[in-house]
C-alpha cells in the first residue's frame, strides 16, 4: 500500500499544482534567476571541463572518505577546534544541547544551513527553553511565518513582495506597501541587535576543507561573518559528504556554486574558518567545533550506483529547472531536501519504502542533470531508485498484480480482443481514475479494437 | 565462544560515533582509483587592473584610484566621505576606524588586542587593506588577524588594495594565499546584499552597505 507520506505528496502537489497565485510567484521568481544564471555562466571557458573536474574531485572524495574524514578531523584539531562525530538526529541534537548547557546559552543565532533543518534544531531548541534566532533574511521570513523554507537556497521563493509587506506590518509595524529595500533594512536593524545578544553562534558549511582543517562558508548578506565572530561558541554542523581535499578545490567550486545558486560570479562573501579565536586576535569565538554528521549519508554511500548523490554541493539549480518543482513546490515534497536532488537522496538516508514515491516525482525530462554542476546523472538515479524498489517489493501489491496480467493480456491479440470495449473500460476506470487525477476524465477505449476494424473494414472491402 | 560473543558485544556497545563512521564507510568498499588530470587553462586578462575594475564596479562597489595613503585620506574627507553621508542620509560626524597606520587623524585607530569587539557595533566606516584582489570575479582577500568582525559590523567599508596585487583567477589567489597561515579570512566581493525577497537585488543586508575600493598605483 502507498504510505502516508505518499499519499500526503499526492494530495498536496495536486492542490498545488491548480494554484495559480502560486504558480505566478514561482514563475516570476525562477524567471529572475534564470536571467541571472545565464548571464553569469558566461564568466567560464569551458564550464563543462569546470563541471567534470568538479564531479571528478566529489568522487575522488567519496572513494576516499575513510582517510579524508580524519584527515579534516586531524588538522581542525591542530587548529584548535574540535571534532565531535554523530550518527544521527538524535546524537547531534544531545551534542549541541550539551555544550549549550555548558556554557549556559539563553539565545543563540544561527546562520542558513539545509543540515540543521535536517535534525530539526530550531523545534529541539525550543522544546528545551533556548532561543534561536534565523538571520538569513529568507530564513527569518519563514521562522516568522512558522514554516519550513522553500526552497534550499532562496528559503522564501514562494512568497510575494506583498506578502512579507504585509507580514513585517503585522509583526513590526513597517509601512503596508513597503518595498524590498524597507524590509531589508528593518530586519537588519532588528538583528544586529541578536548578534550583539547571542551567547552561541550556530552554522552549517559549505565544504570542509581536509588539508587545512578548514570549513568555507558562502553568503551573501553578512550573517554567518557575524554569528560566528561575536558569539563566544561558533558550533558549525556539517554533513560528512560536504568535504573537499584541498584548500585549492575552491577555487571551482566556490564560482560554480555562485553561479548556479544565485548567478553571480562569486558570493559577496566567502569565509574560511580554521578554529578558534587564538592568541593576539581580538575576536573570534573562544571555542569552535565541527559536527560531522552521518544521519544516512553512510548508507547512501554502500549504494555503490547511487553514491554520486553524494556529490552535490546544494546549489538549488535542479529545483529551479524542474517542471515538477515549479508546478508542486517546495513543501509538497515534505522532505528537508526537496525537488529532484531530494528525490534522489531522501529514500536512502529516511527508508526507500517511505520515500519511494519522490522517484515518480519526475517526468525524466533530463533537465536537473543537465544543469547540475558537478554532474550528477540525477535522471538515472531516479530511475535505479524506481528499479529497486521493486525489486525490494515495495510496489503495492495491486500494482504487481496488475502488470502481471498486463503484461499476460497484452501479449497476445486474442487475449486483448477476448475483452470488449465495456470491459476494458471498466478495467480503466477501477483502476487509473484515481492516478488520472479529478481534474481530467479519463479517455474511454473504443468499443472495438484497432485490429477488428482493420479485419471488418477489409471485409467490407472486398465485399465491393 | 561466548565469552567472544560477549566480547564482540561489548565492544559494539562501546563503539564511539566516530568508529561506527568509519566503519560503515569502509564497509562501503571503497576503490582505490587515481584523479584524472586537471582539464584546461584557467583564464587571463590583458589588463587585471581594468577587468577588476569593470566586474568590482558591475557589483555594486565604487572603485577609486589614488597615488598614496594620503591621497585616499585627501579623497576620503573631501570627496568620497561628504557622498556617503549624501547617499545614505547621514548628518553626524561619522566614526571612522581603521586598522592602517597611515589613517592616524583620519580614523580611530584600532592597535589594542583586548578590544571588546562589541565596541565596534556603533562604526560607520572602517578603512582596512586587502591583500591582494582577482580580476575575474573582483573579490579581494582579507585576512584577519586582528578583529575578524569589523569589516562585517560597519556600515560602510573601504579597502585599499595594491593594483600590483590584483590577480587574474582564483587559481593564482590561492597559489598566492598558500595554505593556511591565517585563522581567519574571507573573500569580499562587493558590498553587502540579498535577494531573498523576490529576488530583487537589495545592497546592504546585514554586512556592510557600501564598499569602496582604491587602488593603490
Amino acid at each position: 500500500m502507498s504510505t502516508k507520506t505518499a499519499l500526503d505528496f499526492v494530495s498536496a502537489s495536486e492542490h498545488k499544482a491548480f494554484d495559480l497565485q502560486h504558480r505566478k510567484v514561482i514563475n516570476f521568481n525562477i524567471d529572475r534567476y534564470d536571467n541571472a544564471v545565464s548571464n553569469g555562466l558566461k564568466q567560464w571557458n569551458n564550464l563543462e571541463n569546470a563541471k567534470r573536474k568538479a564531479h571528478s574531485i566529489k568522487w575522488r572524495v567519496m572513494e576516499n572518505l575513510d582517510k579524508l574524514l580524519p584527515e579534516f578531523e586531524a588538522n581542525f584539531q591542530k587548529n584548535g577546534g574540535k571534532v565531535i562525530w554523530a550518527n544521527d538526529t538524535v546524537e547531534a541534537q544531545r551534542e549541541i544541547l550539551t555544550i549549550l548547557r555548558r556554557v549556559q546559552a539563553k539565545k543563540i543565532v544561527k546562520s542558513k544551513s539545509m543540515v540543521t533543518e535536517e535534525i530539526e534544531l530550531n523545534a529541539f531548541l525550543e522544546n528545551n527553553q533556548i532561543q534561536s534566532v534565523e538571520t538569513d533574511l529568507g530564513e527569518y521570513i519563514v521562522q516568522l511565518l512558522g514554516q519550513k523554507p522553500y526552497h534550499i537556497v532562496t528559503p522564501a521563493m514562494h512568497l510575494s513582495l506583498a506578502d512579507i509587506a504585509k507580514l513585517f506590518h503585522e509583526k513590526f509595524d513597517t509601512p503596508e506597501n513597503a518595498t524590498a529595500e524597507q524590509l531589508t533594512l528593518k530586519a537588519r536593524e532588528l538583528l544586529r541587535e541578536e548578534y550583539l545578544l547571542a551567547d552561541v553562534g550556530i552554522t552549517g558549511a559549505n565544504f570542509l576543507i581536509a588539508d587545512t582543517g578548514s570549513i568555507a562558508i558562502t553568503e551573501n548578506e553578512g550573517n554567518a561573518r557575524l554569528s560566528t565572530s561575536f558569539p563566544k561558541v561558533h558550533i558549525a554542523i556539517v554533513g560528512i559528504e560536504k568535504l573537499i581535499p584541498s584548500i585549492n578545490d575552491l577555487d571551482l567550486y566556490w564560482p560554480l556554486l555562485a553561479n548556479h545558486g544565485t548567478g553571480q560570479r562569486l558570493t559577496v562573501y566567502n569565509t574560511i574558518l580554521s578554529g578558534p579565536k587564538r592568541e593576539g586576535e581580538s575576536d573570534g569565538p573562544e571555542e569552535m567545533y565541527v559536527i560531522l554528521l552521518d544521519n544516512g549519508r553512510t548508507d547512501l554511500l554502500a549504494q555503490k550506483e547511487q553514491r554520486q548523490g553524494l556529490y552535490c554541493i546544494r546549489c538549488g539549480a535542479c529545483l529551479n529547472a524542474c517542471p515538477i518543482y515549479k508546478n508542486v513546490g517546495g513543501h509538497s515534497y515534505g522532505t528537508t531536501y526537496s525537488g529532484p536532488i531530494g528525490s534522489i537522496i531522501t529514500p536512502h538516508m529516511k527508508g526507500l519504502q517511505e520515500f519511494k514515491h519522490l522517484s515518480y516525482a519526475s517526468s525524466l525530462c533530463g533537465k536537473c542533470t543537465e544543469v547540475c554542476p558537478v554532474k550528477i546523472d540525477i535522471q538515472k538515479m531516479l530511475l535505479l531508485n524506481r528499479r529497486d524498489s521493486v525489486k525490494e517489493g515495495f510496489s503495492p501489491q495491486v500494482e504487481q498484480w496488475g502488470w502481471k496480467t498486463f503484461a499476460k493480456v497484452a501479449i497476445k491479440r486474442n487475449w486483448i480482443d477476448f475483452f470488449n470495449g465495456k470491459w476494458k473500460n471498466f478495467f480503466l476506470k477501477k483502476f487509473f481514475t484515481k492516478a488520472w487525477g479529478s481534474k481530467r476524465t479519463l479517455p474511454p477505449i473504443a468499443q472495438t479494437s484497432f485490429s477488428k476494424q482493420w479485419k471488418e473494414q477489409e471485409k467490407k472491402d472486398k465485399t465491393y | 565462544m561466548r565469552s567472544a560473543l560477549f566480547l564482540l558485544f561489548t565492544f559494539e556497545l562501546f563503539m564511539s560515533s566516530r568508529d561506527k563512521i568509519i566503519q560503515a564507510i569502509k564497509a562501503a568498499a571503497l576503490e582505490e582509483v587515481p584523479l584524472p588530470a586537471a582539464v584546461g587553462n584557467p583564464i587571463t586578462y590583458e589588463d587585471p587592473v581594468q577587468k577588476f575594475s569593470d566586474v568590482a564596479k558591475a557589483v555594486g562597489t565604487s572603485v577609486l584610484e589614488a597615488e598614496s595613503h594620503q591621497a585616499v585620506k585627501d579623497h576620503l574627507m573631501q570627496t568620497y566621505i561628504p557622498e556617503v553621508q549624501t547617499r545614505w542620509g547621514l548628518e553626524q560626524p561619522l566614526r571612522m576606524v581603521s586598522t592602517l597606520p597611515e589613517m592616524e587623524g583620519l580614523a580611530e585607530q584600532i592597535t589594542d588586542v583586548a578590544l571588546d569587539p562589541h565596541s565596534l557595533e556603533n562604526v560607520d566606516m572602517a578603512i582596512m587593506s586587502a591583500q591582494f584582489g582577482v580580476a575575474e570575479n573582483s573579490a579581494l582577500w582579507v585576512p584577519e588577524t586582528m578583529i575578524r568582525v569589523l569589516p562585517f559590523i560597519c556600515q560602510h567599508l573601504v579597502l585599499l588594495v595594491d593594483s600590483r596585487q590584483i590577480l587574474n583567477n582564483m587559481h593564482e589567489a590561492y597559489e598566492k594565499m598558500g595554505l593556511g597561515d591565517d585563522s581567519f579570512g574571507a573573500f569580499i566581493a562587493g558590498p553587502s546584499k540579498t535577494a531573498d525577497i523576490e529576488q530583487s537585488l537589495v545592497l546592504g543586508a546585514h554586512g556592510p552597505r557600501s564598499l569602496a575600493i582604491y587602488l593603490m598605483a
